[in-house]
């Protein structure tokens, strides 16, 4: 069993999800490498020390906060979502279209027709810039193996 | 004179179980939700305050993610362990957060303050104290994608099947992230475990 | 398409960051080229060694402004730089996968067109007898050196050309697809230069090449030794010019840059699979330091 190997079956050991013959095999490996013991010495404690770590607290009057915001907020909007979201799969070749024309879509959801149109009008202008100098990209290429020789 | 004997918020402990609560929230019953508060609001806390480093964003998900249990109470799976659907809540909550404040970035560790009181013994422990306050700086300083599985394993106790569930990454991701965080800390920590030995 | 489109408007709006990042040169005087590099970290870029080599120095886009790398590390072998960067300018970065991908998994491939990012799904089909990674997806502008990306945003490689396959079930008598450069040939290499660790005391001793079973009959791909300097560690190991190394550690490799890497970052001795006409054998690497 190789280090690699071993720093992975640690992982499984220390989370339980290990079986007898393979802590055996670690074990092994243990005994005799010391980069590898030392690795799992330092997860062991490491591990130990996360779980004497000082939990943070969360502030006494959560939950009167969270039943303000609760009462504050609108009703149910659970079948709004669904609606909307059926809208834009149902329409992604047109909207992709609108978008492009640079028209507002009153039901696509989260984009007021000013963003569309926003968004719109900066790539229009970036690719207008990109008109005025010549800019490339470079072509795919046919597939080639890096067949230089290296030395180490 | 009567005197009112004020017997403060001593509960005995709620004996049913999650899912039982969460079934009792969908009928109506307002004291199951706020059993769900006490027992869930420590891990969410935890979790978000170290995945966002500071205490005022922590504070406002934790309050969001709540909300969210309520709101969507109908669309949970009584089958499914409820600590990992109120951390799912919480981790995509965080998520989008990091996205919208651009923010992949390292928080020092200076934004968190940790309320709870360290347990130290009466002879004071200068190099556990070291290599502890080392690993959580360290634990900081872990990228989010791998820092997050590390802490629902370490600090949460979850395991594999939960924490691909909570982050909806496959159990193969799961295990080499973990494997990584574990391996960015030994290097990160090499030298303070070796003086705390 | 769709969702293609709204990455395009939402990075155009500046409301998401990607690991996606541009890369412009000046190509002949007159002409800019713009390349994909992906952020790998929140100060290194990694990129095909092609579009990082001179004259021109690569500027990296953030935020508006076009950096300029403090040091380009290239790897001939592999065919990839990673530039790096003073700070810490990236917001958004992609670890490597761990393992390759399989096949009938979608990718997600992002790279930067002339318009702007262009992100489309393609489709594992296979691995190549060389280890690259065989996606089938359609030609676009933009491609060349795009990152592919699996379902949990990890970066599985980067594109690197195309192949075309002899298909006699095809009318046209061929398919193209794209190869990838997939994540385990190179996270070492980059993993070591991202820690500043790529330099090595003593040298292994060996002079070697990708070879591919194409070349030859045969002979299976993977790394050619060509030369092996006498007293090196490489030859007390029992490597000869003309071995052809197959597997290192348990794992196969197509590329010297990967086995120098491996050597470079392991602890112990690594097990290789030697072949050498026909016959092969297992030996010892001792790692290098």
């Amino acid at each position: 069993m190789n280090c690699r190997d071993a720093l992975r079956l640690m992982d499984s050991v220390m989370d339980g999800t290990a079986g007898p013959e393979q802590e055996q095999v670690l074990h092994f490996h243990l005994a005799g490498c010391q980069a590898c013991k030392r690795a799992m010495q330092m997860n062991r404690d490491i591990s130990r020390l996360c779980r004497e770590m000082p939990r943070p607290e969360p502030p006494s009057d959560l939950e009167s906060r969270i039943r303000a915001r609760l009462a504050a907020l609108p009703a149910e909007v659970h079948a709004e979502h669904r609606r909307r979201n059926r809208v834009a799969i149902a329409l992604p070749f047109v909207a992709a279209l609108l978008i492009v024309l640079g028209l507002t879509l009153g039901s696509r959801p989260g984009t007021t027709a000013v963003d569309a149109a926003e968004a719109v009008r900066k790539v229009a202008v970036a690719a207008q810039g990109a008109a005025k100098y010549t800019v490339t990209t470079p072509p795919l290429a046919a597939y080639a193996r890096p067949a230089s020789l290296i030395s180490f | 004179m009567a005197v009112r004997l004020v017997r403060g918020r001593r509960r005995e402990p709620d004996p049913r179980s999650d899912a039982e609560l969460m079934i009792a929230l969908c009928k109506g019953d307002d004291q199951s939700f706020t059993e769900i508060i006490r027992r869930f609001q420590d891990p969410v806390y935890s979790l978000l305050i170290r995945m966002l480093g500071n205490e005022d964003e922590a504070e406002e998900l934790l309050q969001v993610t709540f909300c969210r249990v309520h709101r969507y109470r109908e669309h949970y799976d009584t089958s499914r362990p409820l600590i990992t659907w109120v951390l799912t809540i919480a981790s995509n909550l965080a998520k989008k957060e990091w996205r919208r404040r651009s923010r992949w970035l390292q928080i020092p560790l200076d934004n968190v303050t940790l309320t709870s009181p360290m347990q130290t013994a009466p002879h004071y422990d200068a190099g556990r104290r070291e290599l502890k306050a080392s690993l959580e700086e360290a634990i900081d300083k872990l990228p989010p994608h791998y820092r997050e599985p590390f802490l629902l394993r370490e600090d949460q106790q979850l395991t594999y099947e939960e924490i691909s569930e909570v982050l909806g990454i496959r159990i193969g991701t799961v295990k080499s992230r973990i494997n990584r965080a574990r391996a960015l800390l030994r290097e990160a920590l090499s030298e303070a475990w070796e003086r705390w030995k | 398409m769709f969702h293609a489109l709204a990455l395009l408007a939402a990075v155009a709006a500046g409301v998401t960051s990607s690991p996606v990042v541009t890369i412009r040169r000046e190509g002949s005087p007159g002409i800019t080229e713009l390349t994909t590099g992906i952020a790998i970290s929140s100060h290194h870029v990694i990129t095909l060694s092609a579009f990082a080599a001179g004259p021109s120095v690569p500027l990296v886009e953030v935020d508006g402004q076009y950096l300029e790398p403090d040091t380009v590390y290239s790897s001939e072998g592999l065919g990839l730089a990673i530039l790096v960067f003073d700070g810490r300018p990236f917001t958004s970065y992609a670890s490597p996968a761990g393992s390759l991908p399989e096949s009938g998994d979608l990718l997600t491939l992002a790279g930067q067109g002339v318009g702007g990012l262009v992100s489309i799904g393609g489709r594992v089909m296979r691995i190549y007898e060389d280890g690259a990674v065989l996606v089938s997806a359609p030609r676009m502008d933009g491609l060349m050196g795009a990152g592919a990306f699996d379902s949990d945003d990890e970066l599985v490689g980067l594109v690197n050309g195309v192949i075309t396959t002899r298909l006699e079930s095809t009318p046209a008598g061929s398919a193209e697809h794209l190869a990838i450069l997939p994540s385990p040939s190179w996270s070492v290499w980059a993993d070591l230069v991202m820690a500043g660790r790529w330099a090595s005391s003593t040298p292994f001793g060996v002079t070697a090449t990708a070879c591919s079973s194409e070349d030859a009959d045969e002979r299976p791909s993977g790394v050619l030794i060509v030369a092996v300097d006498d007293g090196s560690t490489a030859c007390r190991c029992g490597l000869r010019p003309g071995d052809l190394v197959v597997s290192l550690d348990g794992e196969r490799i197509y590329n010297p840059e990967t086995m120098r890497g491996l050597l470079l970052s392991a602890g112990d001795s690594l097990d290789a699979v030697v072949w050498f006409h026909g016959n092969s054998r297992t030996i010892k690497l001792a790692p290098l330091r």
